[in-house]
């Protein structure tokens, strides 16, 4: 007597937990994609999608709405770390054989219409928007003088808009199902080797005085005459 | 024993009917053969018929291989490659350049020659970075460094040379191999993109001296740039400031000159309206000066004209009033 009500215990789990697997529950703001057998047969939005059980279908969940983030270049802890390579990532070359340190972070949507296309390549996404972010910032700063990239890097109409643009060009190839939405250019800096010889870092203004402003403002841009 | 038998064979029949079926999943190609000939190739991607459940003979009858029908990418390290030097016509610089490289398999039907001449996806990793890297090397060797690295504007408005240089050079790459590719191997080229490129590392040292050397003798040029403009602004100030001076000089005589000029009129035009009343108050003026400056004493004769104005005050017929009864006429006595 005590065995058979086991068994029929074990069995009524196996039979809910079946069909509590067929039941999946989409959030706001996400997107699911359902394959069955490996083949995609549903995009659900949000709400209660019901299924087959496991074994049939498999449902991955992606938040569509949110921003993800891709930080590439440069990283103050590549210098401590003694196991990085000697020529540091996002140590980049520019135009009049200078270098600069530089950092982005790269924000990027789904395009709600393609998740399917970006569930299926989400394990590498990341990955090759960093290639092609990497291989545009070379680019960009090989082709400046460093003035220019100091001084006007930062700007939201310089690097950070050709970016977005290039970055949205470069990735089109890819199919990944997704949208470049912004660049923030977060580091940008002379290498510490030769960081004393730019004024301030090439960044701020020194001291005020008047020929100190001159000074920084003939090595920063030239004074107009 | 019968029901033993029974129990087997239904065991037997499951896992027969489980290595009977096989999913082909949209991320993936499936190869398969039939006693080592190739039978069919599932093509993920191809909806409706590609994914999804498929039925066939177990193993070993058929056997199934599958492949990622994703795009791949993989990382060239970089070899240090020399440029050009048009001017010695010998090698130039060298730079070290990293690329990275997406394919795919081309599609269902170049599965078969990417099983063929590769198997794997390590394999075409292996012998596409040995392909690219060849053709890199070469094309590079015909650059020379400015090309690479150049503050020159590009042809087109709003790009730089090294814009044109690199796309040329990704047109170069892909061009020399695409179809090379496709053919042999059934791979799909996607993109070659240089990832980095920087000065070989032993240089490095040498780079950051030029580096400070530059910049130092900016700072100086520029210091004395800013020096000479400082000078130029001080004199140019210094300029505008007795400039102004001199206007405002000017400008106070003449305004003076005009307040006399006007006093004179006023006065004369006083005078010959009333004279006495004008010498009452000249009068008045002298006293002021004499009064003035904080004096507490002063002795004076009380017979001088200008005290008139204390002992007979003007009347308003223009006559000096007598003196009163009782005091001290000025002409008779002295007085303090």
């Amino acid at each position: 007597m005590n065995r058979w009500l086991i068994l029929s215990g074990i069995v009524v789990i196996f039979l809910v937990a079946t069909a509590a697997s067929a039941v999946t529950q989409i959030k706001p703001g996400e997107r699911g994609v359902v394959r069955r057998f490996g083949r995609i047969v549903a995009t659900p939005g949000p709400g209660l999608y019901i299924g087959l059980p496991w074994g049939f279908d498999r449902v991955d969940r992606e938040r569509v709405s949110r921003e993800r983030r891709v930080t590439v270049g440069f990283d103050n802890k590549m210098i401590e770390d003694e196991s990085s390579p000697k020529i540091p990532a996002g140590q980049l070359l520019t135009g009049d054989h200078n270098l600069v340190n530089l950092q982005v972070v790269i924000g990027y949507t789904l395009v709600e219409e393609e998740v399917a296309k970006f569930v299926l390549q989400s394990d590498r996404a990341d990955a090759l928007i960093a290639r092609a972010a990497e291989a545009a910032l070379a680019q960009w700063n090989a082709g400046r003088m460093v003035d220019d990239v100091l001084l006007r890097g930062k700007r939201p109409d310089n690097l950070p808009a050709w970016m977005v643009q290039e970055l949205t060009r470069s990735i089109k190839p890819y199919d990944l199902g997704v949208r470049i939405e912004r660049v923030d250019v977060t580091l940008l800096d002379p290498p510490a080797e030769v960081k004393s010889s730019f004024p301030a870092g090439g960044r701020e203004k020194p001291a005020q005085n008047r020929g100190g402003d001159l000074r920084y403002r003939a090595a920063n841009g030239g004074v107009q005459e | 024993m019968r029901t033993f038998f029974i129990i087997l064979l239904i065991i037997v029949i499951l896992i027969l009917g489980r290595m009977s079926l096989y999913s082909v999943d949209a991320t993936e190609y499936v190869y398969v053969t039939q006693l080592g000939q190739h039978l069919a190739t599932h093509d993920g991607g191809a909806a409706p018929d590609g994914p999804g459940l498929h039925v066939g003979w177990p193993w070993p009858i058929q056997s199934v291989t599958r492949l990622d029908r994703r795009l791949q990418f993989f990382d060239l390290p970089g070899p240090e490659l020399l440029t050009h030097d048009p001017k010695s016509k010998t090698i130039g610089v060298g730079v070290i350049v990293e690329t990275y490289v997406c394919w795919r398999i081309a599609n269902a039907d170049a599965v078969d020659r990417f099983i063929k001449s590769m198997g794997t996806v390590e394999q075409a990793t292996t012998i596409l970075g040995d392909r690219i890297n060849s053709r890199l090397g070469a094309a590079i060797g015909d650059m020379k460094m400015e090309d690479l690295i150049s503050t020159r504007p590009g042809k087109e408005p709003g790009t730089t040379q090294v814009d044109e240089t690199i796309a040329g050079l990704q047109k170069e790459l892909l061009a020399g191999l695409r179809d090379s590719v496709n053919k042999d191997y059934g791979i799909e080229l996607v993109d070659v993109r240089l990832r980095r490129f920087n000065h070989p590392e032993k240089v490095r040292p040498t780079i950051f001296e030029r580096i400070r050397s530059e910049r130092d003798k900016m700072v100086a040029k520029y210091n004395s740039d800013a020096d000479k403009q400082a000078k130029r602004i001080d004199s140019e100030a210094e300029e505008n400031r007795r400039g102004l001076l001199a206007k405002a000089r000017f400008t106070e005589e003449k305004l003076k000159g005009d307040a006399d000029t006007e006093a004179i009129r006023l006065r004369n035009q006083a005078h010959s309206q009333d004279p006495e009343f004008y010498a009452f108050l000249k009068k008045l003026d002298k006293l002021q000066n004499i009064l003035g400056d904080n004096k507490t004493i002063l002795l004076l004769s009380s017979h001088r004209p200008i005290f008139d104005l204390l002992f007979q005050p003007p009347r308003p017929n223009g006559t000096m009033n007598a003196p009163e009864k009782g005091k001290t006429d000025p002409k008779k006595g002295g007085g303090k």
